[in-house]
């Protein structure tokens, strides 16, 4: 079956009727995902965007279609690891799967989903990432870009300010503990998304992490109708690389053989608009270190 | 100074600076963000010290890691988040330092929601922590009060250098009022507090800053220690406010926003010729037990209202020890109580008849069952 058949013949485990934003590539995200993960999975989503919008099911209407557990942002590997070992009991083979936002990620949930990737609990951990604490108005986390506006990074008048610490590398972080598969993913790649997802449904070893690049209308300022166009900017100027990382070895999944220069895709973003020539060539020059970096990390 | 309209958490926020904040940590969630990030801005702006930590555990203990240098520190957060710097919150109050805390409360347990609640009562007044520990806890009724008790928490708290909370909750929080804001106080440079760690620099002796005790006398000691200082605090720092009390046949208990609610209903009751007073606690801890006290023993009977199951009804009981009927009426989880509510109340308690032998939070539950059903 070809991935347009497959998309087709698979249930939407995400009901219509969410309040996401206009043009918001998350809820793309989010339905792709459980689409792929299917209706033997029960997942988990702490607060941020994804459980703002109803898909833990405030109404009993709308919602998500499998079981659905709303943890806190500091302990959604935990409570998914408590979950997948009462199934693993009763033998009942079953996606355990997290779809949390950065904040609840690498910044209050970085220990518990250290441990569990460490333990090597069976969990399928997705992070979508669009670089904030979107749900209480876009507070900087540890996923921010440098350089940034948002409401607790301020820019006054004069252009100056935002946020002064480069972004971690969460995707790399997580490769690094030997889990058996990580992937970073992207809302404008739905083809390679599937890809990586049908694949971590198969790995029964350890701790599966997928980290979507998810650039946010609302929060970094541009229109709608370009969700899919920027996310993929972020991709082809090699700003958030697509790569995944098996039993140890890295490869990429998307080669980008003449890279556009990031300034195309950091001037599409409100947040990004006060950053000077000098800011955006230090950009320019952290992604280049990184990229390179990935690709000798391909060669090993 | 002209009054201004401020949003509850922003003139919070504002007071801070003008009281002399050196220092706020802080972590994002509702109600409360606009204090972070009002301070994200201000604090840079003054060349004092903002940082949005990775988790509320984080932010409360670079509190406590500030706070030992005798700075002035503060955080806030919201019901979930305080649960999670309990921690920090007994080292704190074990280390003896001043600290302030701002909870803007939601409605709960768990996640709960993001409305208005008063169910950290317990949480703020009886501990929350482990251990034996004490904190000074403040209630604002409206925007105002709010700023003049967050000044008033920084004196009191490096007074008696004491964990020191203002119980506020998402409807002060939220809303919009006009306010007159303090004076700007000038910024302290280095604490010159004895106690304070702030590097000798060759200057003179170590000092230590401990929350340890290994040995157990001398834990016993500084438990005791601190309970002595709670004894002056409760004999010198007591806070309420009184309302149509001098000639009442019955009276209202509330704190916060249910107490500002309860107003309301006094004064329609007062309208109708109803004699009802509002006793309105301004500090829960130390709670003003002698005045709950006296007014048990003159009135028909008290009506405790609370934003929670009945956390500070069990305080009122336990003072009242039988002198009078107590009645209680809350609205939780969220809800916030309406007027018409608590003249009703007012209507059936002013009807009778009343017994000190009804478990009044019993009652109540029966009687919520048709409201809530």
């Amino acid at each position: 079956m070809n991935l347009i058949d497959k998309l087709a013949t698979w249930e939407d485990q995400i009901s219509p009727g969410i309040s996401a934003c206009v043009g918001c590539n998350v809820e793309l995200t989010l339905r792709t995902c459980m689409k792929v993960m299917g209706p033997n999975t029960i997942f988990a989503i702490p607060p941020g965007c994804m459980g703002g919008v109803g898909v833990v099911g405030w109404d009993k209407k709308s919602g998500a279609k499998t079981p659905v557990f709303f943890p806190l942002l500091d302990n959604v590997a935990s409570m998914l690891a408590g979950i997948k070992l009462h199934y693993e009991h009763i033998g009942r083979d079953v996606n355990v799967v997290a779809f949390a936002g950065d904040g609840a990620t690498v910044d209050a949930g970085m220990q518990c989903l250290s441990g569990a990737a460490e333990r090597g609990d069976k969990i399928i951990y997705i992070c979508y990432d669009n670089e904030g604490y979107m749900n209480t108005g876009y507070q900087r986390s540890g996923s921010t870009t440098k350089g940034a506006w948002t409401s607790t990074t301020p820019v006054n008048h004069s252009g100056q300010g935002g946020k002064r610490q480069n972004k971690k590398d969460f995707p790399l972080i997580m490769a690094m503990h030997d889990i058996p598969y990580m992937a970073t993913m992207n809302p404008a790649y739905i083809p390679d998304m599937v890809r990586k997802l049908e694949k971590a449904k198969e790995i029964k070893t350890g701790l599966v992490y997928l980290h979507v690049y998810n650039p946010c209308v609302t929060g970094w300022g541009f229109q709608s109708d370009f969700s899919i166009e920027v996310s993929r900017l972020a991709v082809e100027s090699n700003f958030a690389p697509l790569y995944e990382v098996e039993n140890g070895k890295f490869k990429m999944s998307v080669e980008i053989r003449n890279p556009k220069p990031v300034k195309e895709f950091l001037s599409r973003f409100k947040k990004f608009s006060h950053l000077t020539d000098e800011d955006i060539q230090e950009l320019q020059e952290w992604t280049d270190f990184k990229i390179n970096r990935l690709k000798h990390l391909c060669t090993l | 100074m002209a009054r201004q309209l401020m949003k509850g958490n922003e003139a919070v926020a504002e007071a801070a600076v003008r009281a002399g904040l050196h220092a706020y940590f802080g972590y994002p969630i509702t109600p409360q963000t606009e204090l972070l990030e009002y301070l994200s801005r201000r604090m840079p702006e003054l060349g004092r010290a903002f940082v949005q930590a990775e988790s509320e555990v984080a932010a409360i203990n670079m509190v406590y890691g500030a706070a030992c240098t005798g700075s002035r520190v503060m955080t806030s957060s919201s019901s979930p988040g305080f649960s999670l710097m309990m921690e920090g919150v007994s080292y704190m109050a074990a280390t003896e330092i001043p600290v302030v805390m701002i909870n803007v409360m939601r409605g709960g347990p768990g996640l709960g929601n993001i409305s208005p609640s008063q169910a950290d009562y317990n949480q703020s007044v009886h501990g929350g922590g482990h251990g034996d520990y004490r904190q000074i806890v403040l209630t604002p009724g409206s925007v105002q009060e709010s700023v003049d008790l967050t000044v008033l928490a920084f004196d009191l708290a490096e007074k008696y250098r004491i964990n020191t909370v203002i119980l506020s909750d998402g409807s002060i929080g939220q809303m919009m009022e006009p306010c007159e804001l303090p004076e700007m106080q000038p910024l302290r440079g280095v604490s010159t507090e004895p106690w304070a760690i702030t590097a000798t620099m060759g200057q003179r002796e170590h000092r230590m800053l401990s929350s340890i005790y290994l040995k157990v006398s001398d834990e016993e000691k500084t438990n005791i220690r601190i309970l002595n200082r709670w004894r002056q605090i409760e004999a010198n720092e007591v806070r309420f406010k009184e309302y149509y009390l001098d000639d009442a046949d019955f009276a209202i208990i509330g704190f916060g926003s249910a107490g500002r609610v309860a107003l309301t209903a006094v004064r329609q009751a007062r309208a109708e010729g109803i004699k009802v007073g509002l006793l309105r606690p301004i500090t829960v801890a130390p709670f003003p037990v002698q005045q709950v006290a006296e007014l048990s023993k003159r009135v028909q009977g008290i009506l405790v209202t609370e934003m929670n199951g009945g956390q500070m009804l069990d305080d009122v009981l336990r003072i009242v020890k039988g002198n009078c009927p107590v009645e209680f009426f809350a609205r939780l989880g969220g809800v916030v109580p309406f007027p018409d509510e608590i003249l009703s109340e007012i209507h059936r308690i002013a009807k009778g008849p009343l017994s000190v032998d009804v478990d009044p939070r019993s009652a109540w539950l029966d009687r919520m069952a048709a409201i809530v059903n």
